[in-house]
């Protein structure tokens, strides 16, 4: 459906004028937590984030509006869109990507998704040692992927869904100090510092949950940089099937 | 340009549409893009595949919808959407996409109940004359409505148990006939005999005059077709289809030529996805000619769900001032009547 070969220096030519800076809108309703926020290239300029338990579809817009206003920019100056794109709530996530679909349709600004993992950890990206984000999968999983921290901080793993027994063993096996951020840090605590001692390390609440401001920062960086990408492209990361399909499958297997 | 245009969006169920519809009857586009194959192999709509397939399509079908009535976003008036009675999910896709083109663009924003909808596809084919009795069924409900005039909706009753295209869909599983069930149905009941069985038509007592059920004639259909398994017998499935198909059709007939008869209207409409039944419109026709009626009912195209029916019931709300805010939620369970207004 998307036309292919379509890229953003065509598309947007002139995204970046000399004297001004960039303005981003970033956008997270993977988990609990409603959060959006507007980056420019120096600052924060603004976030709004809840974590109360009521619906983002009723939540998000009405805070982007109230945000924006009160910080008094004017949606056709900004310059794109970006979103947490999973993993996380298939819902959730759903919530997120449509709004960041529908604004670039409707302003032709560009997008950007951005893993909900990698905007955790890029609030700690000088922790020295592995920075362990995990989000509550369900079903005995955790969302996660993991990260070296540090001066140059990389990416050691795609975004995957995993048990937290094999998570463990697999960190069992290093030797660096681990943090643990994410909303299934609370589930797990105890079970992670048991079988990791002091290398377990855990951030407090208002550091460790996901925040608009990060996905706005990364999205800035990507869209600068010419890869974004249209409404056309931008799709959740959901990581999982759905469970009908899932099913569906492994009866066709067994049937065999 | 026309300044009445409506853009209205459709994610309910399985079906994602846009269309552009002026004066709310005139209709400029009508775009569907159907997810019944992706369904299929499931037997029915699976909620988080359906939102899955909504996501990726809706904004394509909205391109599409204003390309194909030759205008841009700026040339709209307002911006309609269905916001229940559906699948949560499902109807959550519609609800942010047209809550943010809204905003987005600082166009009002509707709030249009499913089966009004529905209702108000009749109002895309020809002018009607109120007051009138509206049937409006299909997978998701089987409901008697009167019309003191166009949007002006009063509950006569709704179905107990099952909607009846929910019904038929059931009941196509059982002979596996294919999804979905009303079209596979209709079908197979071509070359049946309709008297071969002869199955409950629950006609209720005289409190309840205008409520429907159709859970016992389904368990009826479905052990017949069990008892000749049991006996080894091949199920004659058309015949199965046929006098299935003729139990819905009468007890549909029978209720709203009754509710017709009631409210003393001249004027019966058809709306909704079991409206596309051909034995349904030519027999309720039969029996309104008789009293004097005269029944409306949209093209195929038009009963089944799709976004034209939105933009024509969004101008009813347009007209009268009745936008929504942009914490509109999708709401999964709603009565006819507008809650809270
Ligand atoms: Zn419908």
């Amino acid at each position: 459906m998307p036309p292919a070969g379509m890229t953003m220096p065509q598309l947007w030519p002139s995204l970046r004028q000399e004297d001004e800076s960039l303005l981003v809108l970033g956008i997270d309703t993977a988990t609990l937590v409603c959060s959006t926020a507007v980056v420019s290239e120096e600052k924060l300029v603004a976030e709004y984030t809840l974590q109360v338990k009521k619906t983002h579809s009723e939540r998000l817009l009405p805070f982007i509006a109230a945000m924006l206003k009160d910080a008094g920019i004017d949606l056709g100056s900004l310059d794109g869109v970006a979103v947490a794109a999973g993993p996380g709530s298939f819902t959730g996530l759903r919530i997120g990507i449509v709004t960041a679909r529908a604004l670039g349709q409707a302003l032709e600004v560009p997008l950007c998704g951005v893993s909900t993992l990698e905007a955790l950890a890029a609030q700690h990206p000088l922790f020295n040692g592995i920075i362990c984000p995990i989000l509550d999968a369900r079903r005995n999983q955790v969302y996660n992927a993991l990260f070296q921290g540090g001066r140059k901080c990389r990416r050691l793993t795609e975004d995957r869904a995993i048990s937290l027994a094999r998570l463990l063993a697999e960190l069992g096996k290093r030797q660096e100090d681990v943090l643990f951020i994410g909303d299934a840090v609370p589930v797990y605590q105890e079970t992670v510092a048991d079988a990791l001692g002091p290398r377990a390390c855990f951030m407090p609440q208002e550091s460790a949950i996901c925040r608009s401001g990060a996905v706005a920062r990364l999205g800035l960086a990507k869209i600068a940089a010419g890869r974004g990408c249209t409404w056309r492209e931008l799709k959740p990361n959901y990581i999982r099937r759905s469970q009908a399909e899932i099913k569906l499958q492994a009866q066709a297997a067994g049937g065999d | 340009m026309n300044k009445t245009l409506i853009l209205g969006i459709e994610t309910s169920c399985d079906e994602t549409a846009a269309a552009v519809v002026s004066g709310g009857s005139r209709l400029h586009s009508n775009i569907i893009a159907s997810q019944a194959e992706l369904h299929r192999k499931y037997g029915g709509v699976v909620p988080e595949i359906a939102s899955r397939r909504h996501l990726e399509t809706v904004n394509f079908v909205i391109e599409q919808a204003l390309s194909a009535a030759g205008c841009t976003f700026s040339d709209l008036a307002a911006i309609a959407v269905t916001y229940g009675p559906g699948l949560v999910g499902a109807l959550l896709v519609g609800v942010n996409t047209a809550k943010t083109l809204a905003y987005a663009l600082g166009k009002p924003l509707l709030a249009v109940n499913h089966i009004e909808a529905h209702i108000a596809a009749n109002y895309l084919v020809q002018e009607i004359q109120f007051p009138a009795v509206c049937l409006v069924a299909s997978g998701g409900h089987t409901t008697l409505l009167y019309l003191a005039a166009r949007g002006e909706a009063e509950l006569l009753g709704a179905t107990r148990d099952d909607a009846a295209g929910e019904a038929f869909d059931k009941i196509a599983r059982v002979l596996n006939l294919g999804y979905p069930g009303g079209p596979a149905i209709e079908q197979a009941a071509q070359s049946g005999n309709p008297e071969a069985f002869s199955f409950p038509r629950a006609f209720s007592g005289r409190d309840d005059l205008f409520e429907f059920s159709f859970s016992g004639l389904k368990s009826a259909v479905i052990n017949t077709v069990h008892r000749l398994e049991q006996k080894g017998e091949k199920t004659p499935a058309a015949d199965v289809a046929a006098a299935f198909q003729q139990a819905v059709v009468e007890i549909l007939v029978e209720k709203t030529r009754l509710a017709a008869a009631e409210k003393k209207v001249k004027t019966v409409l058809l709306a909704g996805g079991v409206a596309a039944n051909s034995l349904l419109r030519d027999r309720l026709e039969q029996v309104l000619r008789e009293d004097g009626r005269k029944l409306f009912y949209p093209p195929p195209d038009l009963c089944t769900d799709n976004a034209a029916m939105v933009a024509a019931a969004g101008w009813d709300l347009f007209r009268e001032g009745k936008f929504a805010g942009l914490d509109l939620n999708a709401v999964p369970v709603l009565d006819i009547f507008r809650q809270g207004e």
